[in-house]
This record gives C-alpha cells, structure tokens and sequence, in this order.
C-alpha cells in the first residue's frame, strides 16, 4: 500500500540511464526521489534545464509504504509517477508552499508568518474560485500575516489582501495615469463567497479589455 | 541629499517573484510608525549597502535578495517626504515618509 501525494518543488538530480529522479520540495519532505515514467521523461528534461532557470514542477505520484521518511536525510521515495506537470512561474499554490517556509521576524527583524490553516484555505478557495482564463498574480506575503495578489495590467493596477484569518480582502484597483483609484475598504470581499471571486475575475478582464 | 540622491531599500526573498519585487516590499511595516527605511545613495554604494543589510553584526544580519534603487525626486513626486534618520553605527540611514496617506494611498504609493 502506498499514499498518493502531490509534491511542488525543483527537479534536482536526473539519471536518465536509470530513469530515476531526485526532486527539492518548495515545503515538506527534504526530499523526494522515484522512477521516472518514460512517457514523462521530456517533461522532466525540460523542468531540469541546468542549474538555473529551473523550472518548479508538480508531481503525483505514490509513495513507498506509508510515505514517511525512514531517516531525515533520506529522501521520501515513490514508488510510481501518475502525473508531472511544469508549473508556471507564478503558480499561485507554490507561492503559497514557499510561505509555509517563513519563520516569525521574516522581515527586518518583524513580521509575522501567514498561518498554515489559512493557507490551506486560501488554497482551496483560489482553486475553486479563480478561473484559468486571467492572468495569475505576483503574490506575496503582508507583514502581519496576510497575503497580498497584484496584477499589473497595461496602466493599472489591481491588488488584493487578504486577511487569512477574517477570510476576507481589500480590494484596490488603481490607474496610474489618471490616478483615479478605487476600492472597498467598507464592502470587504468575501472569499468564501464564489460570488466575490467571480465579480474579481470579471474586473480584472474588464480591466484587460481596457488596456487593449 | 537631493532631488537626484538615490536610496536603496533591501529586497527580502518573500518579495521577488519570477524576478520582479512586489510592492509589499516599498511599505513600511507597523513598527516602523509610517516609515520605511532605506539607505541614503550619498553615503554608501548599492553594494555596501546590501553587505551591511545581510552580514552578521556589525551588520543588521537580514535576509536580502539585492538591493532597489528609488530617487528622491520620485518620493516628492508621491507626496512622500525623505529624511535622513541616522542611527548609531549606521549613519546611511534614512526614511521615507509614508505616515500622512490613509491605507490604500499607501499600498498605491508602494507600488
């Protein structure tokens, strides 16, 4: 019996006479290695292109055993491959999984790290909620434990950020040419509401179709 | 300092996403009471600037991925007001003021 998991992270090592691969998770084990399916074995080329510009993958596979590791410094085997797929640079789960790495007084000394139910949550809802067919956002993590999303578009600029714990976002949407801003500070966003992520996704295409 | 004087804000790695800072990375943090701190341009070259930001004491220590540079006159032309705040063993020390804008002005004037 094995655990299906799925795992983001960097293509670190790649033997291609064995067909076997070891990968860096973004968070979690300190690594993962497993066989690489032939049908497979280009996108894993492509995702290991030297030592920079490596691209960030997702792998679905299952483990050996129970999927524990024996020993910290061994890698988390699997035992099969189901899936790989190279992750866009913005891949917003990623981002996410990078947060889950912060430590108190990540910046200058303060800051306080996003909390990892909240993460778990807001992955799930952006998965849920945010359409494949707009841009995805920079994100970054606020000072007080929030998660903030931009999108530069043309002349503007649209921001959200999100308190993990209300579950709630400021929205901001802002023209830098005329200056002409606006936003919800009264009428917070309400994340659990699928409603509230598609009025979102309409305002950033509106926003595109703006800019031409 | 003047209109020309370039500051340099270092860049933590949680603000670099696929080589671009975002712009949580030009706001000032609840500690710092509306201002952000950066280095004075005049004093200190970009490079000596992120090795006193990273390197163990006597530096400060902090993670940084490199270092932006912002002009002053970029700052007046946001409303925002740079002085030079210098501390004990880091006279390079300056601030940009973001204390007299209401929150999304902020975020706005971070971007």
């Amino acid at each position: 019996m094995g655990k299906k998991i799925a795992i983001r992270g960097e293509i670190t090592e790649l033997d291609q006479a064995r067909l076997t691969f070891k990968m860096q998770p973004i968070y979690g084990p300190n690594k993962v290695s497993g066989p690489i399916p032939e049908q497979y074995c280009d996108v894993f080329l492509k995702a290991f292109n030297g030592d920079k510009n490596r691209a960030r993958v997702l792998i679905e596979g299952v483990t050996e055993g129970e999927g524990k590791q024996a020993f910290q410094d061994r890698p988390l085997a699997l035992k099969s491959v189901e899936r790989v797929t190279i992750l866009h640079p913005l891949d917003f789960h990623a981002c996410l999984d990078e947060f889950r790495n912060m430590r108190d007084g990540w910046l200058d000394g303060d800051g306080t790290v996003p909390p990892h139910s909240g993460l778990d949550w807001l992955s799930d809802a952006f998965r849920r909620g945010y359409p494949d067919d707009i841009p995805l956002p920079y994100t970054s993590p606020t000072f007080d434990g929030g998660v903030q999303c931009e999108w530069t578009i043309g002349q503007f600029c649209l921001q959200i950020e999100i308190d993990l714990d209300a579950r709630k976002a400021e929205w901001l949407w802002y023209d830098k040419k005329s200056n002409i801003f606006e936003d919800y500070e009264d009428k917070l966003l309400n994340l659990d509401d699928p409603g509230a992520w598609a009025w979102m996704a309409n305002r950033i295409r509106e926003t595109l179709e703006r800019a031409g | 300092m003047n209109s020309d004087t370039l500051l340099y804000r270092m860049v933590s790695p949680s603000f670099l996403k696929d080589g671009i800072a975002t712009s949580p990375a030009f706001r000032p943090a609840r500690k710092d009471n509306g201002r952000l701190s950066v280095y004075d341009g005049d004093q200190i070259s970009p490079q000596d600037a992120y090795e006193h930001y990273t390197n163990p004491p006597p530096g400060l220590g902090q993670k940084a991925v490199g270092a932006l540079a912002i002009a002053v006159a970029e700052c007046e032309s946001l409303n925002l007001t740079v002085s030079p705040a210098p501390l004990p063993g880091f006279p390079e020390h300056a601030t940009i003021n973001f204390a007299a804008l209401s929150g999304n002005r902020v975020r706005i004037a971070a971007r």
